[in-house]
């Protein structure tokens, strides 16, 4: 259950209404999560923020196969249907979801992304050498290992967020992401 | 030794050095988290933004507070360094409230449930008890504030991991262990 109601259309506080109603052009509907996050206006703000910039990190398919790889390890439900969503959209294909879960992926260069996410929010980043070498052994620069600590550090809110909170799932079921 | 190099000055990216320049001119140097950080101008301006508008959350002590509980439990030992000394001289907290900061706690009740609160989330990652809710709600946050610290101790997080993997040579006065929680 809920540990909080999400806000009605009405109660939205103005400061956060334009991210809320952003994130609904886009995804089609207003889910949950997005509805509770907006009782804070700064934190909602921030988060949107940070999220909007890390886009222009990396490719879609790597940044989704890294939140679906940082969720497992976090453990949140909604996060699931969340990227398990997302990941649709981004093309991937569901036993490429499964693998992504496991903290791999086909892709040689992604699967070492992959790797290096779950490797990072499992250690809380306290990597080893033999990590980063592998990481950067794939062709990943300097600015792109900090890109990927960012980005599951950007996941984790959210897990943290939906884990804390708790929302009603709202999103469309996608059978592609059985149980491991 | 550090795993990512800081910047010299001259190879900071055209579009990190506003950015890094803030940062300088506030802090009073370059750190070399800052030096680090700085090499990925798409991650350092997102979390740059992000910082700046957390700032208006809560007061200076409690973010301060959480942020020391949070590199604790993420065991970053540069971040410690960091918000010890942001902690002294900014938020002006006492030596042994900056110690009972990182055992995620405080003196002050209120201030208190904030940290043992953000302490939790971070633990847990986020899997807190129903206590755990009640014990910060009736502290008097709001569902607004509740949000605001789980963003809090992300946004620690992220630099506490960062720190992690780069490593950075220290460059802040340096900090002894807190003892056991």
């Amino acid at each position: 259950m809920p540990r909080t109601d999400a806000l009605t259309p009405e109660n939205v506080p103005p400061d956060s209404k334009p991210t809320l109603d952003t994130f609904t052009r886009n995804l089609g509907f207003t889910p949950n999560m997005m509805a509770t996050f907006a009782k804070s206006p700064i934190a909602f703000n921030a988060w949107a923020t940070l999220r909007g910039t890390l886009n222009k990190a990396l490719d879609l398919k790597t940044r989704e196969i890294i939140g679906l790889a940082v969720y497992e390890v976090n453990g949140c439900d909604y996060c699931l249907a969340v990227h398990s969503y997302a990941a649709s959209m981004a093309r991937l294909p569901a036993d490429e979801i499964m693998l992504a879960r496991k903290g791999h992926a086909t892709d040689p260069k992604r699967d070492a992304a992959a790797q290096f996410a779950y490797k990072i929010i499992k250690s809380r980043g306290q990597v080893s050498e033999a990590d980063l070498k592998a990481v950067r052994d794939a062709g990943y620069s300097d600015a792109n290992l900090i890109e990927i600590v960012a980005l599951v550090a950007m996941f984790s809110l959210a897990n943290f967020f939906n884990n804390v909170f708790n929302p009603e799932n709202d999103y469309p079921a996608v059978t592609a992401a059985g149980p491991i | 030794m550090p795993r990512i190099e800081a910047l010299k000055p001259e190879y900071v990216p055209a579009d990190s050095k506003p950015t890094l320049d803030v940062f300088t001119k506030n802090i009073g140097f370059t750190p070399n988290m800052m030096a680090t950080f700085a090499t990925s101008p798409i991650a350092f301006n997102a979390w740059a933004a992000f910082f700046g508008i957390m700032t208006k959350a809560l007061d200076v002590k409690t973010r301060d507070s959480i942020g020391l509980a949070v590199s604790e439990v993420n065991g970053c030992n540069y971040c410690l360094t960091v918000h010890s000394y942001t902690a002294k001289h900014m938020a002006k907290l006492p030596d042994d409230e900056i110690i009972l900061a990182r055992k995620g706690n405080a003196t002050d009740p209120k201030r208190g449930a904030a940290v043992q609160f953000a302490r939790k989330v971070i633990e847990t990652r986020g899997k807190i008890s129903d206590a755990d809710f009640a014990a910060v709600r009736d502290a008097g946050y709001s569902d607004a504030n509740i949000i605001e610290i789980v963003g809090l101790v992300a946004m620690y997080s992220l630099t506490n991991f960062i720190n992690n993997m780069a490593d950075p040579e220290t460059d802040f006065p340096p900090v002894t262990p807190a003892g056991s929680i």
